[in-house]
């Protein structure tokens, strides 16, 4: 079975307690991945406006949630 | 799984956002924890204005500063906090929810004494309903009664002194004209 639910699988890449530990610590992370975790596979489509360039910066800018995946590869 | 009651320590960090939104100036509509049966939690819902007018990245970046700034960011469950724009159909319910204001009585029977310490059931009766089964709120002595009643009812403290010394007397006592939004009796289990 597949998922595209990102806290779904953090956990089961066993990043939870990091990501609290990030969150805790960096509010402008906590400001990125909240922005990010509601993204759906239905949402994708939702790409143009204030909606799509927040979901990219917060996606890929200082503090973004992938770099900080990245880093965890 | 179903819906669990929201417990005092969420009650209070609703209390810390809405102060630090307050402070802030953080335009708000409506502050609410909302229960998700997907993710089986509850989530703190802020609905803005600002999620339309500065995107949903900034409008988190601008609250989280603010509950940094009040001292309480370490003590919110942020990742729990989810901002909504007042046009989406969720936090347009959520405002509704909250105008639905029910007045009634609450019922506080005294049950039995298991080891000294008196079981309390407490029911909420609006007196305009629809009928149905009405839950009932069962506690534990009179530091707990007070607790819930002072605290996440908001019965005054002088009209629960009067009926913890009616219960004293008479093993029951009513507490007329409550107000609550049928969202907090759910929240607090006395309603179904």
């Amino acid at each position: 079975m597949y998922s595209h639910d990102l806290s779904v699988l953090l956990k089961v890449a066993g990043l939870e307690a990091q990501l609290e530990r990030e969150i805790a610590s960096n509010p402008s992370f906590a400001a990125n991945w909240n922005t990010v975790k509601v993204w759906t596979a239905e949402s994708r489509y939702q790409a143009s406006g204030l909606n799509g360039k927040d979901m990219y910066n917060a996606v890929t800018g200082p503090n973004g949630v992938l770099p900080w995946i990245k880093s965890r590869w | 799984m179903d819906q669990v009651a929201l417990v005092k320590s969420d009650i209070e960090v609703e209390g810390k956002v809405v102060e630090a939104l307050s402070r802030a100036q953080v335009p708000v509509t409506a502050v609410d924890w909302n229960w998700v049966p997907q993710l089986d939690e509850f989530q703190l819902i802020v609905v803005t204005p600002w999620v339309d007018s500065k995107g949903p990245r900034e409008t988190y970046a601008r609250i989280f500063a603010a509950l940094s700034n009040a001292d309480v960011y370490q003590s919110v469950p942020v990742r729990k906090l989810l901002v909504k724009s007042p046009e989406d159909p969720a936090a347009k319910n959520l405002v509704e929810d909250l105008k639905k204001i029910n007045e009634g009585a609450i019922h506080v029977v005294c049950n039995s004494h298991p080891n000294g310490q008196a079981r309390y059931s407490v029911v909420f009766t609006p007196y305009l309903g629809s009928g149905g089964a009405i839950p009932a709120k069962h506690l534990l002595g009179d530091g707990e009664l007070r607790n819930f009643l002072e605290k996440r009812v908001g019965v005054h403290g002088y009209v629960v002194d009067r009926a913890i010394v009616d219960l004293g007397q008479s093993n029951s006592s009513t507490i007329f004209n409550v107000q609550l939004t049928s969202r907090r009796a759910k929240q607090l289990n006395l309603a179904a």
